[in-house]
């Protein structure tokens, strides 16, 4: 019983910050490694198998989402980490015949694949990149911080409806065209609503909703950000839609 | 679509996607900076519960929903069809009608030659009960069936008795407002007074009243002539004793004609009464 309490109390402390909650998993991985073995009927092998990484994004989730009066944690984590694995199964076995690049080529020097079609080489290349990606990401998490917005706050604050995505689209397309808005967003670290309400004929209640998501975007698109912005290209190039 | 790997967390990872999504996945070994091609995203718990009954085959959904159906059905049809009850109307036509536990009319058959006459090209399947007995002794009376001074009997028979006692009040309502005063509609057993006046003859109607019993008020049977002994010496409380549909206790009568009772020497009061008035109006015919 004193068990029980104490995880839920873990639980209520963990839930709304994606931090706490992955300090539980780390904590729980025992629990996450046993019901992934009796899913798997073996026992997974961390770094290897991706039915782990799923079973602690599943419990991760379950952190995030119990409800106390709904019922004690554990039995909540181990439903959820089984329904997550049956998607995650149903939806590999789609891909099923898909070959990887880093799969062996099955000879005994464990050359991949993508070393043998020169993939891992234009890896190496990229390795560059990827060092002024990461420094990039960080500074962007930084300047996130300054208005109090980690990535895992934007993600909780991103839409999942594509007409409210067009919506925050459309207050970035404002926000763009009207450069004050911008360094008004910098010198306040406050999202000016007002004015993207003003000028961009967007819904207040939604920028107000998705405020976060709306400041990440925004200060991507100032200065100092041109892979991030460059990544977003798609972003950029998607034409306005009106909505209905 | 691409994403870029902005977060790396032991659970999850946050990835930004190209159309300016920020989305928490697992991280199935990612770091940050790397970009990817595909990510597994997951849908929010409640709508994966419909996702996964989504994932049901179209096909066998499809089967399940006609399986349902096929039963729902089948046992409508069951319930419709099977007789709740029967519903009889004699004019002088007899038809039976079969009804169901809706009032409604399954099966119509003629119970005689009238009857199948009468019931010739009429459709009652499906229709209620009473607008069915309506319809029908109208058709009599068109037929030349049911004519004025007329009787229908109706009998309701089925193993619900308030069902059944319910369903025959309203017919025979509904019927006598529609035949008005011209035509009698009694259940069957209840038979009206003259009709049953006509039908039974005088000795039985006699012999019915408790009052022909008792020993000290002897009883003769109306001989039918005019002489003075019935009319003065013999009270014949039958004749003022109402005729009623109740059955009378069972009494032995003399039957037949031969002006003699047959049980003449037993000790019975009344059949002594009998014997003697047998006598007299014998003398008196001779």
């Amino acid at each position: 019983m004193g068990i029980r309490r104490d995880i839920d109390a873990r639980v209520r402390r963990a839930r709304r910050d994606a931090r706490k909650a992955d300090d539980l998993v780390r904590d729980y991985l025992p629990f996450i490694k046993a019901e992934t073995a009796k899913f798997m009927h073996r026992p997974p092998q961390e770094g290897r198998d991706d039915e782990l990484s799923i079973a602690m994004f599943a419990f991760h989730e379950a952190v995030m989402t119990h409800d106390g009066s709904r019922g004690a944690f554990i039995p909540h984590a181990t439903r959820v980490i089984r329904n997550r694995l049956v998607d995650f199964t149903r939806r590999e076995a789609r891909h099923a015949h898909t070959v990887s690049l880093d799969q062996t080529d099955g000879n005994d020097d464990e050359r991949t694949i993508g070393d043998q079609i020169g993939a891992h080489d234009a890896a190496v290349e990229n390795h560059g990149t990827r060092e002024a990606t990461r420094q990039e990401i960080a500074s962007y998490a930084k300047a996130l911080a300054a208005y109090d917005v980690s990535f895992s706050d934007v993600a909780e604050s991103c839409p999942k409806q594509e007409r409210t995505l067009a919506t925050c689209r459309k207050a970035l397309s404002c926000a763009r065209e009207h450069p004050e808005i911008l360094e008004r967003l910098e010198q306040t670290k406050k999202l000016p609503i007002a004015a993207l309400v003003k000028r961009g004929g967007v819904e207040r209640k939604t920028l107000e909703r998705h405020r976060r998501y709306l400041i990440a975007l925004l200060v991507a698109h100032t200065n100092g950000f041109e892979i991030i912005r460059g990544h977003l290209r798609a972003l950029s190039a998607q034409p306005e839609r009106r909505e209905p | 679509m691409t994403y870029l790997v902005l977060e790396c967390a032991l659970s999850y990872a946050v990835v930004l996607s190209e159309d300016g999504r920020y989305l928490r996945v697992p991280n199935l070994g990612y770091r940050a900076g790397d970009t990817i091609d595909h990510v597994h995203e997951f849908p929010e718990e409640a709508q994966a519960k419909r996702r996964r009954f989504a994932l049901v085959p179209a096909a066998v959904r499809a089967v399940a929903v006609a399986a349902c159906l096929c039963g729902v059905l089948i046992g409508g049809a069951a319930v419709w069809s099977s007789p709740f009850g029967t519903v009889r109307m004699r004019i002088n036509p007899e038809v039976t009608a079969d009804v169901n536990r809706f009032d409604r009319v399954v099966s119509l058959v003629g119970d005689n030659a009238d009857g199948q006459e009468l019931i010739e090209g009429y459709w009652s399947y499906g229709k209620d009960v009473r607008n069915v007995t309506s319809e029908l002794a109208e058709r009599a009376e068109d037929m030349g069936f049911l004519e004025d001074g007329g009787t229908i009997e109706i009998d309701v028979t089925s193993e619900h008795r308030e069902w059944r006692i319910a369903l025959e009040d309203q017919i025979i309502d509904e019927l006598t407002i529609q035949v008005g005063s011209s035509d009698t509609v009694y259940r069957r057993g209840a038979a009206p007074e003259e009709d049953r006046s006509e039908e039974d003859p005088p000795e039985e109607r006699v012999e019915q009243s408790p009052a022909a019993a008792q020993p000290a008020q002897p009883s003769a049977p109306d001989d039918g002539d005019a002489d003075e002994w019935d009319e003065i010496e013999v009270p014949v409380p039958a004749a003022s004793a109402p005729t009623t549909a109740t059955p009378a206790p069972p009494v032995e009568s003399d039957d037949d004609d031969d002006g003699w009772d047959d049980d003449a020497g037993d000790d019975d009061g009344d059949d002594d009464a009998d014997d003697d008035w047998d006598d007299d109006d014998e003398g008196d015919d001779d």
